[in-house]
């Protein structure tokens, strides 16, 4: 089978015309280095099926991160491959060099020009034929995000070719980059627009601080207003008017009292079913990742989504980059800690395109201590929002002392500098609806598909081990910590215990236990930074391997346990 | 026209100028080129933040931020 690779400069839209091409979904964003892992998918050219792999962008060949390494050990290989490589249109001369430099790898190679509208609305006149002459390969101008030109490269993928050029100097490559650009391109002048304006006016510091605080706050209020509107107005509704009737009778038919009814309903609370406490698979079960979480989830991403694909996030890593140094990191580790809001799992996994063993340590570290998912947020606020919103500020404000401490004491221990930034700054972009809206029911989709399942499995053993009267034991073992240092009641381990599964379950878990506001505060907070849950400890061991895993665990246990222990002393 | 010689992080911004050589090791130098930034190359800069933060310059027609320790090592060749 042919095997397709599309390569490029990093956000160009390779990601955009791979879902185009394949029809398979993949997260497109308009920041450098959106693509940490290469997806394939199957294409159909021409009646022949074909194998397409999104490599992540690089600049050039010689590799600077592990991103940048997946992709030019994927060009080694060579066996059947032609290489799409994807261009920016507005960016030719520096999306050329890397052209030139992957003509010299004599591999069959295809130019899809992209970005080709951004192009015309700039005055970039390119001359396709002429440089299809100058380099010896088609170039078909196409428009990832709306399809534009793809049908097109598709038809042409036959006719890809290697003009067979001798390897070159950087500094011939650049002479003969500017010649062809030279050649083939003719610059309009025109003034600049607003968004360009826009967009110089949030990285200038002046003028940039203030316009973070704003989407900043924004941000927080409309996923605050969007989530808390579905909760009360759609799925508060719906599960007491739809779906409690049905479990009522389902209850009855069970005859509570018996295992299968523990298991399926849980227990009634003054004789009724309450979705909050009563823990049963089809309660509590659903109701925590549909009825309470989920709202969360699509107002997250879709403030995120918006964020991400409009370009506002590489200028706030410029506007971070010296505050992120103080925690030996450099400003691009902010997107990674951004997605960690969303899940940790995206978050750790994003911190691939840092460049150095010891700042992915620092960064995923901090990610899993600090910065708490939506899922536990959501429940955060619910459970802890009744006793007054200043206790949901402690302990936001806890986990963000803790995660800039956390940096500080970790950037002086652990030896070593942090590089330096050097990231590109994409034009802010009007983001597509479809585009939005695609990635948006993506991450929905995937967030159904991976919590309810185990969200479902931590109830059913909650509900087994109960019955058989496990966590008494565990509880004894664990009283030490748990009453003296962070003064919660002994049941409240079984609630710590399922964090290592989910958070959200968890913080459930301490609905039924009558804490007060302070001891919810302090479980809440120990149960963010404690441990990752199981899928975001799963890529920790992954990404950081087996050494650095541990080490990242030890500094969260004994974090949490400092941080519960002053929390407990001082409210 | 009198050219001056200065660091990155002395040009101011708005100002323009053509990049004149690397102060830092051949990895520093790779990397910048294989990004467009590279000696003989014209350049203008967007901002600086103040106090050692990054500074923002425009190649071609795609903006880079650079740490402020690599910025120091660019020297430029000011049009003033």
């Amino acid at each position: 089978m042919k095997k397709l690779l599309l390569m490029g400069n990093p956000n160009v839209g390779k990601s955009a015309v791979f879902s185009r091409l394949t029809g398979i979904s993949v997260v497109a964003a308009n920041y450098p280095g959106t693509t940490v892992e290469f997806t394939q998918g199957s294409m159909n050219i021409e009646g022949e099926e074909a194998l397409l792999i999104d490599v992540p962008g690089t600049y050039g060949l010689e590799a600077t991160s592990k991103a940048e390494e997946i992709a030019v050990d994927m060009l080694k290989e060579k066996e059947g491959e032609v290489v799409i490589n994807v261009i920016d249109a507005t960016n030719l001369e520096r999306n050329l060099h890397l052209t030139l430099h992957l003509l010299e790898q004599n591999i069959p190679m295809i130019i899809a020009l992209n970005i080709w509208d951004d192009a015309k609305h700039k005055g970039i006149e390119i001359d396709v034929k002429k440089m299809e002459k100058e380099l010896g390969v088609p170039v078909v101008p196409t428009v990832g995000v709306t399809g534009e030109g793809c049908k097109d490269l598709v038809s042409r993928i036959r006719e890809a070719t290697n003009p067979k050029v001798a390897e070159r100097s950087e500094e011939e490559r650049w002479k003969e980059t500017g010649r062809i650009v030279d050649e083939v391109q003719l610059l309009k002048h025109r003034h600049p627009t607003f968004l360009e304006r826009l967009g110089d006016a949030s990285v200038k510091p002046i003028t940039g601080i203030p316009i973070a605080a704003m989407v900043m706050f924004a941000s927080f209020k409309i996923v605050r207003y969007i989530g808390e509107g579905l909760i009360g107005n759609v799925f508060e509704p719906l599960f007491d008017k739809l779906w409690l009737p049905l479990m009522t009778q389902l209850s009855s038919v069970l005859q509570p009292g018996s295992f299968l009814h523990a298991v399926v309903i849980g227990k009634l609370i003054d004789g009724e079913i309450d979705f909050g406490q009563s823990f049963g698979l089809l309660t509590t079960g659903l109701f925590i990742p549909i009825g309470a979480v989920m709202p969360y989830v699509f107002a997250f991403y879709l403030v995120l989504g918006f964020l991400e694909d409009f370009g506002y996030l590489p200028r706030l890593a410029v506007l971070m980059d010296k505050i992120m140094h103080r925690m030996g990191l450099h400003g691009w580790a902010i997107i990674p800690t951004l997605l960690g809001l969303g899940c940790n799992v995206p978050g750790v996994l994003a911190c691939r395109v840092l460049e150095d063993r010891r700042q992915k340590l620092i960064a995923s570290t901090i990610i899993c201590i600090g910065v708490p998912c939506v899922a536990l947020q959501a429940m955060v606020w619910d459970l802890l929002g009744d006793h007054g919103i200043g206790y949901v500020g402690i302990v936001y404000l806890a986990l963000f002392v803790s995660w800039v401490i956390l940096g500080w004491v970790m950037n002086s221990v652990f030896k070593g500098t942090s590089p330096q930034l050097i990231m590109e700054i994409p034009p802010y972009r009007l983001p597509s609806l479809y585009t939005l809206g695609k990635k948006l029911w993506m991450r929905m989709l995937g967030f159904v598909k991976e919590a309810l399942p185990i969200v479902l499995l931590g109830i059913l053993i909650v509900n087994v081990m109960y019955y058989l009267r496990v966590f008494d034991v565990i509880a004894d073992f664990t009283a030490p910590v748990i009453t003296r240092i962070w003064g919660l009641p002994k049941d409240s381990v079984m609630a710590l215990a399922m964090g290592f599964l989910r958070k959200d379950v968890a913080i459930g878990m301490l609905g039924p236990l009558s804490l007060t506001a302070k001891q919810l505060t302090v479980a809440a907070t120990v149960l963010a930074m404690f441990f990752p849950c199981v899928a975001a400890f799963a890529v920790l061991v992954r990404e950081l391997g087996v050494k650095d895993m541990l080490k990242s665990v030890l500094i969260m246990l004994i974090s949490s346990i400092v941080v519960g222990g002053a929390l407990n002393v001082v409210m | 026209m009198v050219k001056e010689r200065i660091p990155l992080t002395d040009m101011n911004a708005g100002e323009s100028g053509k990049v004149i050589e690397f102060l830092g090791g051949a990895g520093m130098r790779k990397r910048l080129s294989s990004m467009g930034i590279r000696a003989g190359g014209k350049i203008s800069k967007v901002s600086s933040a103040f106090k050692r933060g990054p500074v923002v310059i425009k190649v071609g027609a795609s903006q880079t931020a650079i740490g402020h320790g690599m910025s120091c090592k660019i020297m430029v060749e000011v049009d003033r």
